[in-house]
């Protein structure tokens, strides 16, 4: 029998996607995606990481069946990472969520959403003010405003918080103890701008791949960019630096010291910029007092590159030459971060030092001299940062302690005055441990996975399932496990949504499929049972005219009934539209402002602050607070931090000091651990784990452990090697000189894989004003098995 | 010069009786095989696919890495081999050039996807990806198949047709360089590529 090759390559392509289902799948199934015919391609951002690609996503006959990078997207210029290329596959997973699910008799039982929705509502209705919402650097900017006012304005309840606050948080409170408002001043066009790029504990080939080759391209086309690379690992990131500068872990904030005090002892700072745009602050917390740049210079005097070396490890020479770059005035420098500054006990201090470094040395405020922060996820700062789903936060950079931001959030919500809560709630690391001792109730989860994400799993999720959880996923996770409710959610394209990237980018996108099942987006979700408590008479869902919380009402003034699903999942209504026009007033008040829905729709996303130009157009800022491109700047000032604590136009300079970490390797646990991530997968694995070439590539955790030491143990690759902490202890596959190598005396874990749990090693610790947890460092043994 | 011709002599000379079989072969050849080639034939051997073809998501998905990665950090490992005007490549015809410009951080987009089909699955997945390949439409038996997909970033058609590219797909005639002077892009021109 001749196989027709048609139907061969059909049926090899197929394997080769990972659906080895030719026996099972129904036959018109099986060609539905040959052949680009009746193929559509809409615009999105990837749903990965906070670099916000974009991606074109081709859909055929109701399902994705391609994606390519956006050629138009000026943040990767069509190029997407492995990740990205795959983003197609995660919403194809078998075990996709398709049902609610209510735990009875100790099991998960599908039930129907009207009995889902009623479960949670009649809890929530008892217990509103024990209740909380744990969300996500990816909910959609709609996902995390709806959850704000559900909780903050429906429940007088402050206790909303991201899985953010584990990835960013010390970056945004270094931002505001420094130049008094969130998020960067510069953007990726400074990437294709400098001349020296100082990546600060910041593996960018895996973590942030797109943008990393953005950089390192440039050499390609004949440019020259010359790369220091600060870590405590080798990384494929060390691979194209020219310097790599091994430091000691938490020696950071004595290098970024180092360098301010031979700028100012070499008399090379940046004498005009300093004077004009810098303040000096002493203290180690969030207020501090003003000082004297005197008092700073001789503040600054221990940190001598001796000491530097003593406490962090790399040589006076290593120094001087990095210090040698920035005393530099020719030079375009770019500094980038992302955990290894932020998930740090001291991570707003190292915040606040590296933009020291940039401001004494004028390297701040033009293109190509910035200092920039970049984030882990795709929406942290458009939904986090900006709508400010924090415990202590209102949307558009207020707060729940300041009475006049209350006030004008009430406003803004149609709220009886006194309705919102002064007393912030519980941040990420308290809000699980006030779960375990059942001062908090019951938790909502949407698009995360604590149970994997949490630091020293073993004592804070313990008592999570007893517990009234109620889980939002796409997927069972080891969170769903616990739940008491699992709510299968609309994931990506199968919803409308909005998202804002590192670089300050909105990017906006629309459902293009249906979710599988009866599964729904997290925003309906969340306005049904806040229509259900308002039908059962709680007092928060009404507003101070009488009317539901969340009430839109269409051209006729006739309200839309957008908790029933099919008014909300109708062509004719988009709520995702209502809701973010609804929010875009907030943005306003700090400068922050995004464009119009309508605006987003035509662009391949913009850079606020947008605002119309005096023949209406909408024009986006490529730098904040510099003159001549971002609106708000005093004329004549050049570069003007218009939120400055002081409010005469300048940002902080902080004599923050080196600090030992709370856990330092001993005799008994003589080695440091390192977290993170690796270029497969995202976060918990929950999606790419289900995509074939993605698993292939990078199937379980594993320990790297430095050469040396592997080989004074008798460790080789392979061999299984177990980690343990005081806290708890896991097994894993050693790898020597395999994707990383560690620093001597440092072994490091990713944290994707759900079968092995590193954060049932690691320490709560976290950096006292950021509240971020520290997964960076801990102490550990390591022993053969 | 004179050495040369000389040389070329004496390989004609020793080569001649294998020249005149060949020609003689030729020459009493059936008509038959002349005819159309069969397209629908399956000739396909594993054992001989050294290029992942196969391991694409779909149509526009980077092809994971078939062999072992003896080092996942260094960058330019790729290239030793797989840069197109590289010595290793041209002489061991195994190795499939690059079939689009260099773009440094190869490991960003190609995984690593050695015996994929061995690692367990962590759960099933029913995506179906989108295949445009197939066979190429033809005006008539003697005219060149046009090219069945889009070219997006494979621009160096040897990469995946070349002497050691899969059975399938392989070109009969690997000497002749200018492939799209025949071979009509048939799905668009597309030399889309990242900027």
């Amino acid at each position: 029998m001749q196989v027709d090759r048609r139907e061969f390559i059909k049926k090899a392509a197929l394997s080769a996607a990972g659906a080895v289902l030719i026996g099972s799948m129904p036959k018109s199934l099986m060609g539905a995606a040959r052949g680009e015919d009746g193929l559509i391609w809409q615009k999105a951002p990837c749903r990965f990481c906070g670099v916000g690609c974009g991606v074109m996503v081709g859909v055929k006959d109701g399902r994705v069946v391609a994606v390519q990078g956006d050629l138009e997207n000026p943040v990767n210029k069509g190029l997407l990472c492995a990740k990205g290329y795959h983003t197609s596959h995660i919403l194809y997973g078998e075990d996709r969520l398709r049902k609610p699910q209510v735990r009875k008799n100790g099991k998960l039982t599908d039930v129907s959403w009207d009995e889902a929705i009623e479960t949670i509502a009649k809890f929530v209705k008892k217990n509103d003010d024990t209740f909380a919402i744990y969300g996500s650097g990816q909910w959609t900017v709609a996902e995390g405003y709806t959850a704000m006012k559900f909780l903050k304005g429906g429940c007088s309840n402050n206790n909303v918080d991201p899985n953010a606050r584990l990835c960013m948080a010390s970056a945004v409170v270094g931002m505001l103890t420094t130049y008094g408002v969130d998020e960067p001043s510069g953007c990726y066009e400074d990437f294709d701008l400098c001349d020296t790029l100082v990546l600060w504990g910041n593996n960018m080939a895996e973590m942030h791949p797109v943008l990393w080759s953005r950089i390192v391209d440039r050499r390609a086309k004949g440019e020259k960019i010359e790369i220091f690379d600060l870590a405590t690992r080798r990384t494929r990131t060390t691979q194209e630096a020219d310097h790599y500068l091994e430091f000691t872990p938490q020696g950071d904030l004595a290098i970024a010291n180092g360098i301010c005090n031979i700028l100012i002892q070499e008399g090379k700072y940046d004498k005009n910029w300093v004077a004009n745009h810098c303040n000096f602050r002493a203290g180690k917390d969030g207020a501090g007092s003003p000082m004297t740049f005197e008092q700073y210079k001789e503040w600054l005097e221990t940190y001598t590159p001796e000491y530097v070396e003593e406490v962090a490890g790399i040589s006076p020479r290593e120094l001087k030459l990095l210090a040698s770059r920035f005393a530099d005035p020719s030079k375009k420098i770019l500094s980038l971060w992302c955990m290894g500054m932020n998930q740090h006990t001291r991570g707003t201090w190292i915040n606040n030092l590296v933009y020291n470094v940039h401001f004494l040395s004028g390297q701040f405020g033009a293109p190509g001299k910035t200092a920039f922060s970049l984030t882990g996820q795709p929406s942290a700062c458009g939904t986090c940062r900006e709508v400010g789903t924090l415990a202590h936060a209102l949307p558009g950079g207020r707060v729940v302690a300041n009475e006049v931001h209350r006030q004008q959030t009430e406003d803004f919500w149609k709220l009886p005055k006194g309705r919102i809560n002064p007393k912030p709630g519980h941040h990420t690391v308290a809000m699980f441990e006030a779960l375990n001792k059942n001062t908090l109730s019951g938790v909502w989860v949407q698009v995360t996975n604590p149970a994997q994400t949490i630091p020293n799993l073993n004592e804070i999720t313990d008592k999570l399932k007893n517990r009234f959880l109620v889980v939002s996923d796409v997927y069972p996770t080891i969170t769903t496990d616990l739940a008491t409710v699992v709510l299968p959610s609309a994931l990506w394209v199968e919803k409308n949504g909005i998202f804002g990237n590192s670089e300050r980018r909105t990017q906006q996108w629309f459902k293009m499929i249906e979710p599988p099942g009866e599964a729904r987006d997290d925003v309906w979700q969340m306005l049904a049972v806040a229509h259900k408590l308002y039908e059962m008479g709680h007092p928060g869902m009404i507003n101070r005219d009488g009317d539901f919380l969340f009430t839109f009402k269409d051209e006729n003034g006739q309200e839309i009934e957008i908790w029933k699903w099919e008014v909300f999942n109708s062509p004719d209504v988009n709520v995702d539209r209502l809701l973010y026009e609804e929010y875009r007033p907030f943005t306003k008040m700090k400068h922050k402002d995004v464009a119009p829905y309508d605006v987003l729709v035509k662009n391949r996303g913009m850079l606020w602050p947008v605002v119309q130009d005096a023949k209406g157009r909408w024009r986006e800022t490529k730098r904040r607070f510099v003159e001549g491109e971002d609106p708000f700047v005093k004329e004549g000032s050049g570069v003007d931090f218009y939120w400055g604590k002081e409010k005469d136009g300048k940002a902080r300079v902080w004599a923050r000091p080196y600090e030992a970490p709370p856990e330092i390797p001993d005799k008994e646990y003589p080695f440091w651990l390192c977290t993170g991530r690796v270029l497969e997968h995202w976060h918990t694995g929950t999606m790419t784990r289900r995509v074939k070439q993605l698993n292939a590539g990078m199937p379980n955790a594993y320990v790297e452990v430095n050469a040396k030491d592997a080989a004074e143990m008798n460790i080789s690759t392979g061999n299984m090697v177990k980690i343990s902490s005081r806290r708890g202890s896991i097994n894993l596959p050693a790898w020597i000189n395999g994707r990383g190598s560690p620093q001597k005396g440092l072994v490091f874990v990713p944290f994707f894989d759900e079968s092995k749990l590193i954060n049932e090693v690691t320490l709560q610790a976290y950096c006292p004003l950021s509240k971020e947890p520290d997964y960076k460092k801990c102490a550990v043994k390591i022993e053969k098995v | 010069m004179k050495k040369r011709s000389f040389l070329t002599l004496c390989v004609t000379i020793l080569l001649l009786p294998v020249i005149l079989t060949l020609a003689k072969e030729k020459k009493n050849a059936p008509a038959e095989s002349v005819a159309p080639r069969d397209f629908g034939k399956e000739s396909r051997d594993i054992s001989l696919s050294s290029i992942a073809i196969d391991g694409r998501a779909h149509q526009y998905a980077p092809p994971p890495v078939s062999h072992i990665i003896d080092d996942q950090t260094r960058v330019d490992y790729c290239l030793e081999c797989h840069a197109p005007e590289n010595n290793i490549a041209k002489k061991h015809k195994a190795i499939a050039p690059l079939p689009h410009p260099v773009f440094s951080q190869c490991l960003q987009c190609h995984v690593p996807g050695k015996d994929a089909d061995k690692v367990e699955l962590f759960r099933q997945n029913s995506f179906i990806g989108l295949v445009t390949s197939g066979k190429g439409s033809r005006a008539h038996d003697y005219a060149p198949p046009t090219v069945p997909h889009k070219i997006m970033m494979r621009e160096n058609c040897l990469s995946c047709h070349g002497p050691k590219g899969d059975v399938d797909f392989r070109t009969k005639h690997p000497e002749r360089s200018q492939c799209f002077q025949c071979h009509v892009p048939e799905a668009g021109m597309d030399y889309t590529r990242p900027r």
